[in-house]
């Protein structure tokens, strides 16, 4: 019905979701701002700090081993340094025993092993993988030595690159002092840090305070190599945790350094993305409320505007019916006023016309006129003047009871009645034209408030334009129901030649008849309508072309305290 | 006394030519007619004259029909009246029944309803005014009975 209000609709449609988008959208944004920015980057920093702390306690882990292994070997040194007398240890034997002794404690830790004079000449040695050295007293760990009793060197390479380091024990005895020198394989120390495994990038290693390796490492770190890293001042446990980049890739690192060594750093460290996974599972919780939240609004945008949609097309729709009846009872009481007032006007000069032809036709009767040639012809003449002012009696009587205001008595009817009377008046023609009538009543049909002159006028009109619409055969089912919301429905159904689309909407229209002259006023259901409207009911018509039409009346079955709408179609007096 | 006597008729309508024709048709059919334009015209007219039956146009200027049938039945309550509605206001017709007078018709009319119901109305009329007479031709026999017994 409300076609040409379509751009309209989609209008209005694309405002309400723009709305709607909004009205969610924005809320919703910044609450997955405030979110993002407190929450999921307070679990986001909290998972750190904890990953940090587990490499933290990993490398205190290893430093303790570390700083086990190193300093066994240091207090085997010492010990067996003390047990002998400086000459002792000069000699080749003595010292061949006691780094058979080593080698027998210590496994195949210790490489070579020498005493060394405080001005750094070797006094003796053992030297089984044929280095064979004469003065120590440019070497680092040397210059160390002569401060501290104990010195652990960085790591060095041999000829064949083998990696090692010096562990050199100061033997004091009575103001003799010599150091007891010895090798250590690097490979042993790389042992304690290479096996560390923590997770899929996790690794440990050693490095000295200007960033040389000290040891390999399971991500592939060698011996020697230097190590781009800044070193932080370190927590309170001792370690230094640092987040860092290398090779474009966010490194979490926990760095501390060995007792036993305080030149060497040990570093345990771990890509920061899989040190953190954890917080993977919050970003897919968070993305899924962002996704569900997106989902959400659409469909409540969706939704709503679908059903604002609908209601303000129901209200249109609504809006349009009424409009189409008050214009429609409009034109009927224009129409109404008009027809009453020409049909006045016209019925005083047909009464003359009428009374003038009667006394000519009286005086034709008379004897005089019997000679007359033309007698024949004025009475033929005459009696079709009187027929056409009959007709138009006819016409200008019904549009006169069609204006006129119509008398009103409700009362209680029994509508099983009134249906019974008007098929009775109208079966006997009807049985002529070979139609049958059928009545279907409903089981429950209740004693209705109305008024039952016009209900019978409205059921006869009704009934006689089924009886008009079927030419010869054909059958007509009147069917009274109880509807819902207290309504009783009256349905004429017939099974004539229908009522073509383009007219349906003008049937009700005074002197709108598709009847030929002279034989259908147009007045019919234009009565019917002012009745229905009188009656506070309303008349439904349902038509198909050459398969029938069903006309329904809907009549309150209670009376109605507003049933004077219908006064304005009435006309006027 | 009036047996034999033609109907006499009274026709007002305030449309000259219809009324005048009207009258002449009746006359035709053997009544007594006499047409007039006005209401107050009618009511002149009956105090002089004897009539029967009134036909009473209900839509004229000035005093239209229902206030004539009212003053008519004050003047002569005997009189009949036969109202003729121009104008199918049929609440109008059945107030002026309830006021006295004894049908109406629809114009145009037939000629031959006309007639029909003046002359229901005229036995109507004759009826009652045979039963008048009748009364008083008993009440005149109880005085001379009464005067006779003294
Ligand atoms: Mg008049």
């Amino acid at each position: 019905m409300a076609d040409h209000y379509q751009k309209t609709y989609s209008w209005i449609r694309r405002h309400i979701i723009l709305v709607i988008f909004l009205v969610l959208s924005i809320p919703f944004i910044l609450v997955i701002t405030i979110v993002y920015f407190t929450g999921y980057q307070y679990i986001k920093s909290s998972i750190t700090q904890q990953a940090g702390f587990k490499l933290a306690d990993a490398a205190i882990e290893v430093r303790s081993e570390l700083d086990a292994g190193i300093t066994g070997l240091c207090k085997t040194m010492s010990f067996l340094s003390e047990s002998e007398t400086m000459s002792g240890l000069q000699e080749e034997e003595t010292l061949a025993r006691i780094f058979a002794r080593l080698e027998k404690e210590s496994g195949d830790v210790f490489q070579d092993l020498a005493v060394v004079a405080t001005d750094g000449q070797v006094l003796a040695g053992v030297f089984p993988y044929g280095r064979v050295y004469v003065d120590f007293s440019r070497e680092e760990w040397f210059i160390g030595s002569c401060e501290d009793r104990v010195v652990v060197s960085d790591v060095h390479f041999d000829s064949r690159n083998n990696p090692y380091f010096i562990i050199s024990v100061l033997h004091d005895h009575c103001q003799e002092q010599a150091m007891l020198r010895a090798t250590v394989n690097g490979l042993w120390l790389s042992a304690f840090v290479e096996n560390v495994r923590l997770g899929r990038t996790g690794e440990a290693f050693l490095v000295n305070s200007k960033g040389i390796a000290q040891t390999r490492s399971r991500m592939g770190k060698d011996f020697g190599e230097k190590l781009n890293m800044v070193f932080l001042e370190p927590q309170p446990d001792g370690t230094i945790r640092m987040a860092y980049h290398e090779q474009g890739v966010e490194m979490l690192a926990a760095i501390t350094s060995l007792k036993s060594n305080s030149n060497w750093f040990l570093v345990v460290r771990q890509e920061k993305e899989e040190a953190i996974e954890d917080i993977l599972m919050v970003r897919m919780v968070f993305i899924f409320g962002v996704i569900l939240g997106v989902i959400f609004i659409m469909v409540i945008g969706y939704l709503t505007s679908s059903m604002l949609m609908k209601k303000i097309r129901q209200a249109d729709e609504k809006k349009c019916e009424i409009d189409e009846q008050l214009i429609q009872s409009q034109k009927l009481a224009a129409i109404g006023q008009l027809s009453s007032g020409v049909a006045h006007e016209i019925n005083n000069p047909l009464a003359v016309i009428g009374e003038e032809a009667g006394w000519l036709q009286d005086l034709m009767k008379d004897a005089d006129f019997k000679d007359f040639k033309h007698a024949e012809e004025f009475r033929d003449s005459l009696g079709a003047i009187v027929d056409q002012v009959r007709r138009c009696k006819e016409v200008t009587h019904k549009l006169l009871s069609f204006a006129r205001k119509m008398d009103s008595n409700f009362s209680e009817v029994n509508l099983k009645e009134v249906v019974d009377e008007v098929v009775e008046m109208r079966e006997q023609d009807a049985f002529l034209d070979n139609i049958t009538i059928e009545k279907v009543y409903d089981k429950k049909l209740p004693i209705i408030f109305s008024e039952p002159y016009l209900l019978r006028q409205l059921l006869l009109n009704l009934v006689n334009n089924a009886v008009d619409a079927i030419s010869k055969g054909g059958k007509i089912t009147i069917h009274a129901r109880m509807g819902p919301q207290e309504k009783v429905l009256i349905s004429v159904t017939d099974n004539g030649f229908g009522i073509p689309r383009e007219n349906l909407n003008k049937i009700f229209d005074p002197f709108f008849t598709t009847k030929p002259p002279g034989k259908g006023t147009g007045l019919g259901l234009s009565t019917c309508h002012g009745i229905i409207t009188k009656l506070g009911g309303e008349i439904l018509v349902d038509s198909e072309v050459n398969k029938g039409s069903t006309f329904t009346v809907v009549l309150p079955a209670k009376p109605n305290p507003g049933n004077k709408t219908g006064e304005q179609a009435a006309g006027v007096e | 006394m009036q047996d034999n006597t033609d109907p006499r008729i009274l026709l007002v309508d305030d449309e000259e030519r219809f009324r005048t024709t009207l009258a002449k048709r009746l006359k035709g059919k053997n009544f007594e007619v006499a047409d007039l334009g006005s209401g107050n015209e009618a009511l002149d007219y009956i105090k002089d004259n004897q009539v029967d039956v009134v036909v009473l146009d209900i839509k004229m200027p000035g005093m239209d029909g229902i206030e004539t049938l009212g003053e008519v039945k004050k003047l002569v309550p005997g009189i009949e009246v036969v109202l003729l509605t121009g104008h199918g206001t049929v609440e109008t017709a059945v107030e002026g029944m309830r006021d006295g007078a004894y049908d109406y018709l629809m114009k145009p009319c037939e000629i031959d309803e006309l007639v029909e119901k003046i002359n229901g109305a005229f036995a109507v009329k004759k009826e009652r005014d045979l039963r008048l007479k009748q009364a008083e031709d008993r009440s005149r026999l109880d005085k001379l009975e009464k005067a006779v017994r003294f």
